[in-house]
């Protein structure tokens, strides 16, 4: 074969263009060796090495091609070839071998999109708040995904947000659907009827799913922050929720859902709820949950509001809590049954922490201890991070676990490592856990946990054990990831999936009972 | 047309004269007379240790001619019909080097972003170190672990200009490298032995990456990575890991990716050096 080749002085690509040059050269028909590159010394030198010994003196700053062909003509048609890949062509998103980062002022993103109303500010919590003060000046809504954030800065932006007539989500708001559009993580579900406020992030995804599932949509969904019920906050954003969805046409009921609010607070939102002039459920979880009043209704558990909101839209009397299924009852008492001697613990290994939650307040009521590194009221903080004791649950998106790593929601390797050690231990009885799907989450999430699950059972059983695996998977049809057939693929691989939060919970401390009667 | 400038890097001159270079849509480079390299951004770019961004919104390649003499001097320079000011810029500085992270905390940070860069490069093959650098890489990573200038240097030696693009992968390696050193002042006979292997090679490299080589020897880094940098290592960073990488990432076509790398096998290095366990491939 003899050699060709072409030289462009000063051109720059970057290398993965040049590259992709070299291997559809070296694809054609006839041609041998290929290389596209700057003409470094170090480059010339490797050419050489491979019989591409150029009869020209480039410069660094050349672009060269080398090729070796069978006759000119093939070798002709490929170096026009590449001098077309290498002509510009306009816009093409990269020439220059950089891209922009992520628009990082305010300012900038309102010039170059002046018909922007809402800033999603995901910066590190030191900075988050002046740029939220920079986004409700220019006239915005603002979605602050950062956390750490002093409470008095919270507190002066909600004040000033509503100076404004403006929305402030957050701190600390992980998701949101505005206007059919999901904000941060959340869900792909139907629009419609229901409006969403809730100071809790997989909270308010697991009540969007639900009502999904249930049939009816969302007109939209707004997460608050999770301190947006503490007293100083005095629950800002979720009164201006409620005042903004009374006002919206598409929303015809209002879900409200936050764990246990400051009792001032939770008053004045009950105030607002019953002064809104539509339906209201709310949600407060843990709390006692009393009678219906002034509309406001109340639910007990995430899955429940759902359920009560679409009966109520139906012009039905809200449903009574829904009890386990005989099915699921009697599956968990043959899982139960074949434990071993001295198998009696839960072990929870939570993405979602309001689920991590919500299942300590469901085995409380049971009448079964555990411990959190997220500890609802009742239950005792874990005695070791690494390793559960007793009934555990943990939160693993606490900051705790998540020091340098993406959320468990995104990278879920350090759920999975945990279900394997709680797995390992001779006491546990029940493994419970859950997948968040949709926008942010995983895209794959079914590709290591099978294998968990899996490698879980095989190394119980090669102990002559076996563990009861209960799961839930919050997400719905329409996500990135579709929900059925990784819920098909758990339960082929052996494990009982329910369908809400509160069923897995409800699940496992059934389980637990059973083992309290043998 | 008085341009003005957004913000300019700290080793931005007070004068020099020079030609337009190589101009993009969002980079303009200028050669200066004395061989060094100015870069005039658009303002949605990274900060860069020598550049000054410009508030502008036409793209560079419609305002810039190359070849064009280009005089800078006392905040105001002048290209061609076009001038501009740097005298309302805000400076950057990079995230200042002190207290580090403990180690157990650094660990799980390298980790994290190697896992992450290994997940961006499994989704972008394309964008891997060519076999011949990862080689070279891995050879660099064991001679810092083990303090072995004499390897360090022939390695770095023979990374100089290795690699396809406008940067190439061995020289945005190389860099990622520096940007750790810059932090260890109890590793100086590394970094001197790289500034021995290095700078009778510039010259043989592009002119655009012999200009980070030059200022990353200085201890000057681009932005993403100077962020990636003080994720791994402060206690305190101004981004996490994860974010700092994300963005780390999107740089160039691979320069991003290979400057991590360089960065991670540094930064491993300070772990293996205590363990003495071999450094292992880098991706």
């Amino acid at each position: 074969m003899a050699l060709f080749s072409k030289r462009y002085p000063n051109l720059y690509k970057d290398s993965v263009s040049l590259m992709q040059i070299s291997a559809a050269l070296g694809r054609t028909q006839g041609i041998g060796e290929v290389t596209v590159a700057m003409a470094t010394e170090a480059n010339l030198a490797r050419m050489r090495e491979a019989g591409l010994a150029l009869d020209m003196a480039p410069s660094p700053g050349d672009l060269v091609i080398a090729l070796t062909a069978d006759d000119e003509g093939v070798a002709e048609a490929a170096l026009a070839a590449a001098d077309a890949a290498l002509t510009p062509k306009g816009d093409d998103g990269g020439s220059d071998g950089m891209r922009p980062l992520p628009l990082k002022s305010i300012g900038m993103a309102v010039e170059r999109h002046p018909g922007s109303n809402l800033a999603l500010i995901s910066v590190p919590g030191r900075y988050a708040a002046a740029e939220a003060r920079k986004a409700l000046a220019a006239g915005l809504n603002v979605m602050m995904f950062s956390d750490n954030v002093a409470e008095p800065d919270e507190i002066d932006l909600k004040r000033l947000a509503e100076e404004k007539d403006r929305l402030l989500m957050g701190p600390d708001c992980g998701t949101a659907i505005i206007n059919g559009m999901p904000l941060g993580f959340a869900n792909v579900v139907r629009r419609g009827p229901v409006g969403v406020v809730a100071a809790s992030g997989t909270g308010l995804q697991e009540v969007t799913c639900a009502l999904h599932h249930l049939g009816t949509g969302i007109s939209q969904a707004i997460g608050t922050g999770g301190r947006d019920l503490h007293a100083g906050v005095d629950g800002r954003t979720m009164r201006q929720a409620i005042r903004m969805l009374a006002d919206d046409p598409e929303t015809s009921l209002i879900v409200l859902i936050s764990k246990p609010p400051e009792p001032a607070v939770a008053r004045k939102v009950l105030n607002a709820a019953r002064t809104c002039g539509k339906p209201v459920v709310v949600h407060f979880l843990g709390e006692t949950v009393g009678a219906t009043d002034g509309g406001v209704v109340r639910a007990h558990s995430l899955r429940h509001a759902a359920e009560v909101a679409v009966a109520l839209m139906a012009g039905k009397t809200p449903p009574a809590p829904a009890e386990l299924s005989p099915s699921l009852r009697t599956a968990a008492a043959t899982a139960a049954g074949r434990l071993a001697p001295g198998q009696r613990w839960v072990r929870g290994v939570f993405a979602g922490g309001t689920f991590c939650y919500e299942a300590q307040l469901i085995l409380l009521a049971g009448g079964s201890a555990c411990e959190s590194n997220a500890p609802a009221p009742g239950a005792t903080p874990l005695v070791e991070l690494a390793r559960g004791h007793g009934n555990s649950l943990v939160d693993m998106g606490d900051d705790a676990f998540t020091e340098g790593r993406p959320h468990p929601m995104i990278d879920p390797s350090l759920r999975d490592a945990r279900l394997l050690a709680e797995a390992a231990d001779p006491e546990t009885a029940v493994l419970l856990f859950d997948v968040v799907l949709g926008h942010g989450a995983d895209a794959d999430p079914g590709r290591g946990l099978l294998g968990i699950v899996e490698g879980a059972k095989a190394a119980a059983r090669s102990e002559g054990r076996e563990l009861v695996i209960i799961a839930h998977v919050c997400g719905t049809e329409l996500d990135p990831q579709p929900r059925t057939p990784l819920v098909a693929a758990l339960e082929a691989a052996g494990v009982l999936v329910a369908g809400s939060n509160a069923e897995a919970a409800n699940l496992a401390a059934h389980v637990v009972a059973c083992i309290r009667e043998e | 047309m008085l341009l003005p400038g957004l913000s300019l890097g700290s080793s931005w001159p007070a004068s020099v004269d020079g030609r337009i270079g190589p101009v993009f849509r969002r980079v303009c480079n200028v050669d200066v007379d004395d061989g060094s390299l100015l870069v005039l951004t658009a303002p949605d770019l990274p900060h860069l240790p020598r550049a000054l961004k410009l508030r502008v919104s036409v793209p560079l390649d419609q305002l810039f001619q190359p070849g064009t003499a280009f005089h800078l001097s006392g905040g105001l320079w002048r290209c061609g019909g076009v001038s501009g000011t740097c005298l309302d810029a805000v400076v950057w500085q990079p995230p200042p080097i002190g207290e580090r992270v403990s180690d157990s905390r650094r660990r799980a940070r390298v980790e994290a972003a190697s896992a992450r860069l290994g997940t961006y490069l499994d989704r972008w093959p394309e964008k891997r170190l060519p076999p011949e650098v990862e080689i070279l890489a891995t050879r660099l990573g064991s001679a810092l672990a083990r303090g072995d200038v004499g390897e360090l240097k022939r390695a770095a030696g023979a990374l100089v200009g290795l690699g396809q693009g406008l940067t190439p992968s061995g020289d945005d390696l190389l860099v990622g490298c520096l940007a750790w050193l810059a932090r260890r002042p109890e590793m100086r006979g590394c970094r001197d032995g790289l500034a021995e292997a290095l700078r009778p090679r510039l010259a043989t490299t592009t002119t655009v990456s012999r200009h980070y080589l030059i200022e990353a020897l200085a201890g000057r880094v681009s932005e993403p990575l100077a962020l990636v940098a003080d994720a791994l290592d402060a206690p305190r960073p101004a981004l996490p890991v994860w974010e700092a990488v994300e963005a780390a990432l999107v740089i160039g076509a691979s320069s991003g990716a290979d400057g991590i790398a360089g960065l991670l096998a540094a930064a491993r290095s300070d772990f293996n050096r205590s363990t003495g366990s071999d450094h292992g491939s880098i991706q």
